[in-house]
């Protein structure tokens, strides 16, 4: 049982890093419940369960380079897991200190509104790339690089998930580097 | 949060799906540093004319030496381990036996040195710093190449800590170089061993341990964040 999901698993994986994106996408479906219960079994906290898992979905697109087709699946993905829960302990524990330090200090904390908050100036180059993304990824890069905000922040204003938040931006990267990457093209070409 | 969110972001993240290239084996990456590190000790000893004497002198049936030069290789040799493997999700176990090769490294190498310290006279700490620092130099600079590879198969892979892989991937580096130097330097005398030899994969940690891991995190971040690079 275990050997037939583990090879299942793998061969949609490695599907997977070779852009096939309905193997990508059962394979995320399966996962989902088997790291819920994983990571629900070390974090003992159901409610921030559902977004280290989507964390690890994430993590598990981003890093997804990093497994080898000849090395088993399930230790790789339960060392992503494992970072992805060390990573919102951490947090957590960040903010928790920050929310304790605040409550003994009483210093009212300034509202920070990102439409008021003054952009730093960007190259016209950035400006039209910024311009050339879709209005969600264009928000969300702007709310983190351009008015600096946090994820959790960014995210509360965007109205979605931090990480949704940072799929978008992340795709918006992509896009940006993209754009970037042909006007300079274009560029060349023209001199 | 419910099934229709998961279900958004396995769309967002489908969506976003180019073809990858796994990550090089662990054995690839530590043979290219290695030959890296082998052709710049070459250029080195060709330009110096520096090379080993391989029991053409004393020092090469001395205890002190021989044990400090086997230390080395083995703290080179865990810490390369230690940091390459921390690049690669799930070769904890790799990097598990790369860490207790590289304590067993550091107990050697730092043991083997203080033995040759010992009933040694210390001489001027001024003449001792200025004798040991071109030794140490060297070691650090022979390092250097096999580190801008460690630091490549880092960025490109997914290291849980930046830093510490930063630290050790450094100690391996440094080590090696501190081995090249110790192979050929001809001077023996324990402080200049200790100093000149044995310190340099320490210092190049706590010196180059935070400038790597912002050039790690860099290079990651390139791959994701065409800003970070504007």
């Amino acid at each position: 049982m275990n050997d037939e999901r583990e090879a299942r698993w793998r061969g949609w994986m490695v599907a997977a890093q070779a852009g096939d994106v309905p193997c990508f996408e059962k394979l995320l479906r399966e996962l989902i419940p088997y790291l819920g219960r994983f990571v629900q079994r070390r974090l003992f906290d159901s409610s921030a369960a559902e977004d280290v898992v989507q964390n690890v979905l994430v993590s598990l697109h981003r890093a997804r380079h990093t497994y080898r087709a000849e090395r088993r699946f399930i230790p790789w993905l339960h060392a992503i897991a494992r970072n992805a829960i060390i990573d919102y302990t951490r947090i957590r524990a960040r903010r928790a200190n920050r929310e304790v330090s605040l409550e003994s200090d009483r210093v009212p904390e300034p509202a920070v509104d990102a439409e008021e908050t003054p952009s730093p100036q960007l190259s016209p180059e950035l400006q039209r790339a910024l311009a050339s993304l879709t209005d969600p990824q264009r928000e969300a890069v702007e709310l983190i690089h351009v008015h600096g905000l946090s994820i959790a922040e960014a995210a509360k204003r965007a109205g979605v998930t931090g990480t949704a938040l940072k799929v978008r931006a992340h795709r918006g990267y992509r896009a940006l580097r993209a754009y970037i990457e042909a006007s300079r093209l274009e560029e060349r070409v023209d001199e | 949060m419910s099934r229709h969110t998961n279900e958004d972001l396995i769309r967002e993240l489908a969506g976003d799906l180019p073809r990858v290239t796994a990550i090089s084996r662990l054995r690839v990456a530590a043979a290219k540093v290695l030959v890296l590190w082998l052709g710049a000790v070459a250029v080195s000893g060709i330009l110096s004319g520096d090379h080993p004497s391989f029991g053409a002198d004393s020092s090469w049936t001395d205890a002190v030496h021989l044990s400090v030069l086997v230390g080395m290789a083995i703290l080179a040799g865990g810490a390369l381990l230690t940091a390459l493997a921390s690049a690669v999700p799930g070769r904890e176990r790799a990097a598990g036996v790369g860490r207790a090769v590289a304590v067993l490294g550091v107990a050697c190498v730092v043991g083997s040195g203080l033995w040759g310290i010992a009933g040694e006279q210390a001489a001027n700490l001024g003449e001792l710093l200025a004798g040991s620092f071109a030794c140490f130099g060297y070691a650090i600079a022979l390092g250097l190449p096999s580190l801008w590879i460690i630091a490549a198969f880092l960025s490109r892979g997914a290291p849980a800590s930046r830093r510490i892989a930063s630290a050790v991937a450094a100690v391996g580096a440094a080590g090696l170089g501190a081995f090249a130097v110790h192979a050929v330097c001809p001077i023996t005398g324990g402080y200049h061993v200790l100093l000149g030899h044995c310190l340099p994969p320490f210092v190049a940690a706590g010196l180059l341990a935070l400038p790597l891991a912002a050039l790690i995190a860099r290079g990651s971040r390139a791959e994701s964040d065409p800003l970070s690079a504007h």
